[in-house]
């Protein structure tokens, strides 16, 4: 898919995939340094979120930065955006069953019926491959138009999982339903790297997400430091 | 007119009116305070022919305190805003002198143009608390009523819809900014008009550090818990 059809797609379904975006090889890097550092905390639990990765991951940074991701951040959102969560990792192992379908923040506590533009962007780096039975994320197409939420305990039939390579990026606007899919085999991981935009006029409150140390943030390149500026400390 | 019927003219023309939400007594006792300090205070004013504006009012006037948590008020700015709302502004005076100039017609949608972003949604609710009668004479706000459903800037000076907001001194005028509007002139000769006006946004709204004058920790202290949190982000550090 190229850029255009990805703006498009972005608009029209509230999401898109764009494929190989990085190297196979840094993903599995990526992938086994995430797994690494998740591995010793809560063991037992088969879906996992690491946040404020950008802290101990810092090899992230070029993600968060790159350019085809960059400008559909500035197409959804505008030309001030910041990046928000500093990196979240989304481990789901084998067994893990499916999340509950929502939508991102702010939304969940902002009075329906929703902004039509979108107040938030998330990028899933698929640093392993997303197929219906690891767990990839589902999502209900054309759902953000709804401006509202979905009817709890209600199934839709239009929910389809987003499948991809490794390499491979997807982006959705934070008003789409979706959810974690469930992890149906024995011994496939699914790990994503997930980057979340929102433009500059939203608010990121200090205690949503870890705060960046302020010796990492210095090393990083300037595009970087200015979408985390909001997010280092004092 | 009451809360419900309030929020419906709101939404549909952009403005509404509730008369009789203060003392007129105290509405006179603000208006003569605001003036004193203004004529004196250098710092945080602006304004140009007639018109002036003090920011963060409630720093010099704590006074002013209980029109932030006016109960009514805050109501109707829960209505529209829903439930986890701010103060963004602490409190500008505006000042509109006899002889005072028409201001410009302007809306929020001109900063959400720049910004190429959200420029769908009317969050922005402005409050103005009329310390003086608001009369056509006097430079009463004027609206162009329905305006902010265009989603975009006036692209001419002058519309025939355009109308004065008049009011009785003590009344509020609820407006969200991305309405069209614009102070009136000041035709009289000897009749000013003051509003002290309150700007409430939602929470997930980003203020930027510097925009508004900030209040002062000492004081801010002594403030309501209630107002404490509607002020939370507007404190010195």
């Amino acid at each position: 898919m190229d850029l255009q059809e990805a703006k498009i797609q972005l608009d029209d379904e509230g999401y898109c995939v764009l494929e190989d975006q990085i190297d196979a090889h840094e993903a599995d890097y990526l992938n086994r340094r995430a797994s690494a550092l998740m591995q010793s905390a809560h063991a037992q639990d088969k879906y996992l979120s690491l946040e404020g990765s950008l802290d101990l991951i810092p090899e992230l940074a070029p993600l968060c930065i790159q350019p085809t991701i960059l400008e559909l951040a500035e197409t959804a959102l505008g030309e001030n955006f910041i990046l928000a969560n500093n990196v979240a990792m989304k481990w789901c192992k084998p067994g893990a069953g499916s999340g509950g379908l929502h939508v991102d923040w702010p939304l969940p506590s902002i009075p329906e019926p929703w902004p039509i533009s979108p107040t938030g962007l998330a990028a899933f780096w698929m640093l392993t491959d997303f197929t219906a039975k690891n767990g990839a994320t589902a999502v209900i197409p054309f759902s953000h138009h709804t401006r509202r939420g979905p009817t709890s305990n209600r199934t839709y039939q239009q929910e389809v999982p987003v499948v991809g390579k490794k390499g491979s990026v997807l982006v959705f606007v934070n008003g789409l339903w979706h959810r974690s899919g469930a992890n149906t085999t024995r011994n496939r991981n699914r790990m994503a790297a997930s980057v979340f935009y929102v433009p500059s006029f939203i608010y990121r409150p200090k205690d949503g997400w870890p705060i960046m140390s302020r010796h990492v943030y210095d090393k990083f390149p300037q595009r970087l430091q200015a979408l985390l500026a909001r997010s280092v400390e004092e | 007119m009451e809360l419900k019927e309030a929020k419906r003219q709101l939404d549909e023309q952009g403005y509404c009116i509730l008369a009789d939400q203060l003392d007129p007594g105290e509405a006179s006792h603000l208006d003569a305070q605001a003036r004193s300090l203004m004529e004196r205070q250098k710092e945080h004013i602006w304004g140009t022919n007639g018109y002036l504006s003090l920011e963060g009012a409630l720093n010099p006037m704590p006074e002013l305190a209980p029109l932030c948590t006016h109960p009514t008020i805050l109501e109707l700015v829960e209505m529209v805003l829903g439930n986890n709302f701010i103060l963004a502004n602490n409190v500008a005076m505006k000042w509109c002198k006899p002889g005072a100039k028409a201001g410009g017609l302007h809306s929020a949608w001109a900063a959400r143009e720049r910004s190429h972003a959200f420029v769908d949604y009317s969050i922005d609710l402005q409050v103005f608390w009329m310390l003086t009668d608001f009369t056509a004479e006097n430079g009463a706000t004027m609206v162009v009523p329905f305006s902010h459903h265009s989603r975009r800037s006036p692209t001419q000076e002058r519309y025939p819809q355009e109308i004065p907001v008049v009011g009785k001194k003590g009344s509020v005028f609820a407006f969200y900014d991305t309405l069209w509007h614009r102070s009136g002139a000041n035709t009289s000769h000897d009749q000013h008009r003051m509003a002290a006006n309150i700007l409430y946004l939602p929470w997930y709204i980003y203020i930027q550090t510097g925009q508004w004058p900030p209040i002062k920790r000492e004081l801010y202290n002594q403030f309501s818990p209630r107002l404490q949190e509607l002020l939370a982000r507007s404190v010195e550090a």
